[in-house]
This record gives C-alpha cells, structure tokens and sequence, in this order.
C-alpha cells in the first residue's frame, strides 16, 4: 500500500504571549488513496489543526507532512499550489467558507480557474453546472450569494466546490455538524456516493460518533493532540481500547435511558498550555494508576491496523466495562 | 441599504452644494476673480447682482466662494482618492503577507505619522511651489497613513475567515486572493472611511490655505477666503460668514453622510 498522505512525528505549536500551546504532538497517520479515515476528539483536541497541517495551512514545527509522497516543507509556492489540486476541504461553517461577494458559481469554480487555466469559461460554468446538479443542487443557483442559500445547499455548493478539480483527498472538517440532523444524513450519504464513484480518499473530522461511524472504515481517536487509538471502524465501536475512546462512545446520547452504565467521568479541565509527564488522560480517566502519571504510554499495535496508547489496555480496562 | 434620515438629509444638502458649485456661477453675471469698482465691500443684496455681497476688492462673493468649494472639494477629493489607492494596496497586502513584513510595512508608517506634519507641509511649500497640486501633494501624502491601517487591520481579520482559507486550500496563488477575495470585501469599511477622510482632508486643505502655505490668491479655496474675511470680520461679517457656511454644510453633510454609511454597512449584515 502507497499512502496518498502521511503525518510522521508531526509536532505543530501555537505560541503567543510567551506561552507555548502544542496543537498536535508527534501525531502520525498514513492515509491510503481511496480511504475513508475517522478523527475523533473533543474539542480542542486538535482535529482541526490536523486538517489545517494535512494541506500545509499550518507549518509543522517538527516531523514532516507528506503528501503524495512530497514533503510539503520542502515545496516551493508554485509546486505546492500545484499540489493542492489533488486535495481540498469542506468548513463545518458552509456560509462563511463562501466569499460573500462572489456568486456560488464563481466559487466553486475557483479551483477549476486556478488549476485549468485553458479552460474557456463557458466551458468552466458548464463543469460547475454539472457538479452543482451531482450534488443535488439546481444550476441555477450559480447565480446566487451564499448569504441566500441555507446551510444544507451551501454545504452542497462545498462540497461541489472541493469536488470539482477532481482532488485525491478531501478533508471534511466538522463538515455537518452545523447542519440539521435531517440535512446531515443526506450531506453523508452525498459524500459516501462520491467516494464510491470518484475514489477519492475522505479525511472525516467530528466530534459526532455516530456520524463518522457511517462514513469511516478506519478511525482514529485524538486527546489533547495525541493520538490516544488508532483502529478499524467494527473494532473501535466494539471494543474500545483506550479509557478515552470509551468515554467518548458512552457520551453519545442513547434514546435508550439505562444503556450506558459506564463510570461517571469528570470533565476537562486542566489546561490546553500544560504539558503532562505522563498520559495526558490521567486526570480524568477512572482506571488511572500512579505510573499513569509518571509514563507518557506509548502508542502500541495491539491488533492489524489497531493501535492504543494507554499502559493498561492488556488489562482490557477500557473494553470491559462495555 | 438603507440610510437612517440624517444621512439621507445630509445627500440632498450634499447635492444642493454640488450643484451650486457646478452650476450656480452660471447664473451669476460675475466671474471669480473679476473686480466690480462700483461695489467694493457691499452686503448681501440684490445690488450689483452681488447676491452673497462682494469682497474688500469687490468680487463676488457667491461666485467666489463656490469657486473656493470647487477647489477644495476637488482637492480633498483626490487626496481621499490617492490615499484610497495607496492605503488599500500597502495596507492589505501587509495585513495578508503578516508576520515580518506587516511589521516592517507598519513600522514605516509609523515613522511617517510622526513626521511633524506642518513642518513638513511648508517645507514641501518652500521647495515646490504654491499651486493647489502642492497642497494636494502635501494632503495626499498623510492621507493614505491611515487608510493604510485601517485597511491592514480589516484584513488581518478577513485572512482568518475560513472563505480565504478555502481558496488558500485550492491554491488560489496571494496576488489573487488579495484582489478577488479581500479587496472586494473590504468595500464597506474602506467606503466608510474614506466618506470621512473627505471633511477631514477639506478642513486640512482650509487649514492650509487660512494659514497662508496652501492655495494662493486670486484663485480661491475656502480656506483663504476664510482667512481675509476673518480680517473684515467686524466690519463685514459676511465675508467670513459665507464661505463658512459653505464650509460648514460641506463638511458637516460629509460627516453625516459618513456616519449612515457605516450604520448601514454595518460589516455584520455584509
């Protein structure tokens, strides 16, 4: 397996006011072309800066960020333009990833200007009139601003938008969590379809279980910015493996009142400029013991394609109480 | 949009004024610096046709004092012009590049705000000569420093809305994205503020002229008719009280007209 795009050992920190907020630490992924891949974490968790560092919005402060096998640091202005053909990205907030003054058709034909210059406009309204109709949209509404259309069609106009020049990875980043429930499970089944007839790989970013669950086939699960499991979708809702990753199915909200009985939690709080000497879960994890505190845990493959970082996932502390 | 009354009021007088400029010496038999030996400094009346009276020399003073706003309209029309352009460009593509090169670019404009201005004016003044394009030199060379950072500042905060991203993601290369995508979207604030740079630039270009170093007799501006009617002051209270309240209405209608546009452009509803 080639990977489209890879994350080695990326480190990316913010700083301001003589403070230092590391966003994503030593986070590692391999993409593979064609792959639908989960990312999962509370807010502030990292998600969107891992998408953001994905297609080289964000430097790396360490490791490297590769994408079709080049590493984007080393990428001139012009050769990593070219590159950013091959991939795109959908906001969670579909009005305002709209310019304001631009019609919807002007939008989503951007890349399609920036990337086939050749392309004669009658030629480019066309593609975009055709994509517009794919995503369900009526053409028509090329013609309109984003501050006239709803969140549902705005987000069809995104996706058309990241879809049109063809990429090979598109990020969705929260792309339906500002949406209707019902609105929602159409966005996904859309994205799903074009997977399917484009092959293009999907980098799924949500806090929404339930949501990446239907669109992922592999998942991975962010802490703090580290990547606390790695896993195939069937594995990761069966039998989590890590405190964390259980925590996180046991808050999806059940109609089913008595369904979770999972130990009580305590909420975030410590601070997003504390750095941990050990595992960055420790406070709030209910299975905690003192070497928790000392040993950052490694990140482990504990089955093909599954990984975990917690000192006791042989105890099966996570899985069990399922 | 829609602008609240007094913004609307302040467009008819604007209008009033604009049309008087343009068109009113028209209907005058007098020009602007033409001499009546008959009527030196006689008031207001249907005298002479001198409707406004006339000056110490006996110019009209209807003509001259719309002649004086035609100058100084045309001046801080220009300047407000030149700094839209300079301001929008230097600004914005400060605040899009950031980091080392914004700081240098503002740092610049920092050194140049602390120019003593005056001393500067008439140092330009002393060196060139006194033409109105001096003064419009002069105006048009402060004018656009704050143009500069308003506009830097709007798009610092227009870089961190996601539609720039987007087209950053879609490798939309910088030039591009500055005209397509911030320019246009810093319409609203940079309309706004350049509505009100215009009274500012006039009472400047007044300023200038009532202190001697802008423009010269006989061509008039507000600003030296101000300063020989301010002379005649008790004598001739009409004299002073006519270019000013041209000057008055001028700026006042500029101001109010400003302050609409910035509640009806509100950046929220853009």
């Amino acid at each position: 397996m080639t990977a489209l795009a890879a994350l080695e050992q990326l480190v990316v920190e913010f700083r301001g006011g003589g403070r230092v907020l590391r966003a994503l630490d030593e986070v590692s992924l391999v993409i593979a072309p064609g792959e639908s891949l989960g990312v999962v974490g509370e807010s502030g968790s990292g998600k969107s800066t891992l998408a953001r560092a994905l297609l080289g919005l964000v430097a790396a402060d360490r490791g490297r960020v590769l994408f079709g096998g080049a590493d984007l640091a080393t990428l001139g202005g012009a050769e990593l333009r070219r590159l950013r053909r091959r991939m795109a990205i959908i906001f969670q907030n579909p009005a305002a990833s709209f310019d304001p003054r631009q019609t919807i058709g002007d939008s989503v034909g951007e890349p399609l200007a920036v990337h086939e210059p050749a392309l004669a406009r009658a030629a480019r309204r066309a593609r975009v009139a055709a994509l517009l109709e794919r995503t369900g949209l009526d053409p028509a509404l090329a013609a309109r601003r984003p501050h006239e259309l709803s969140g549902g069609p705005c987000q069809r106009a995104a996706i058309a938008r990241a879809m049109i020049a063809s990429p090979q990875l598109v990020v969705c980043d929260e792309a339906v969590s500002a949406l209707d429930v019902s609105v929602q499970a159409q966005i996904v089944n859309l994205l799903l379809e074009l997977r399917r007839e484009n092959g293009v790989a999907l980098l799924f970013i949500s806090h929404n279980l339930a949501v990446v669950r239907r669109l992922a086939s592999r998942v991975l699960v962010l802490y703090r910015g580290r990547v606390v499991e790695v896993a195939p979708r069937e594995a990761l809702y069966a039998a989590p493996r890590h405190p964390y990753t259980r925590l996180l199915l046991d808050s999806v909200p059940s109609l089913v009142p008595a369904a979770s009985q999972a130990p009580r939690v305590p909420p975030e709080t410590a601070s997003p400029f504390a750095r941990d000497r050990g595992c960055a879960f420790v406070a709030r994890c209910p299975f905690a013991i003192r070497r928790c505190a000392e040993v950052a845990p490694p990140l482990e493959t504990v089955a093909p394609g599954q990984a975990v970082a917690c000192l006791r996932w042989r105890e099966g502390v996570a899985t069990r109480c399922a | 949009m829609r602008l609240a009354w007094p913004a609307r009021a302040a467009l008819v007088v604007l209008g009033v004024v604009l049309a008087l400029a343009l068109l009113g010496p028209l209907a005058s038999p007098w020009h602007a610096e033409q001499l009546d030996w008959q009527r030196m400094a006689v008031a207001p009346g249907l005298d002479g046709a001198h409707w406004l009276g006339t000056d110490r020399l006996g110019r009209d003073l209807f003509v001259r004092s719309l002649e004086g706003v035609r100058v100084s309209l045309a001046i801080a029309g220009l300047a407000t012009l030149v700094s839209l352009v300079l301001g929008v460009g230097y600004g914005a593509i400060a605040g899009y590049a950031g980091g080392r090169v914004d700081a240098l670019m503002m740092r610049a404009v920092d050194v140049f705000y602390s120019l003593p201005y005056v001393f500067f004016v008439i140092l330009l003044t002393v060196v060139l000569e006194r033409r109105p394009a001096t003064v419009f030199l002069a105006i048009g060379a402060v004018g656009w420093l704050t143009m500069a950072r308003v506009v830097r500042g709007e798009t610092r905060r227009l870089r961190e809305r996601e539609f720039i991203e987007a087209a950053v993601a879609a490798g939309v290369p910088a030039p591009t994205i500055l005209w397509r995508h911030v320019v246009p979207n810093l319409a609203g604030p940079v309309l706004v503020y350049a509505t009100l740079t215009v009274p500012g630039l006039i009472l400047l270009e007044s300023f200038l002229s009532f202190l001697g170093l802008g423009v010269q007799e006989p061509a008039a501006s507000l600003g030296n008719l101000l300063a020989q009617g301010a002379q005649e002051m008790e004598a001739a209270p009409w004299m002073l009280l006519v270019p000013c309240s041209f000057l008055i209405a001028t700026v006042l209608a500029l101001g109010f007209l400003g302050e609409g546009l910035r509640d009806a452009l509100d950046p929220h509803e853009l």
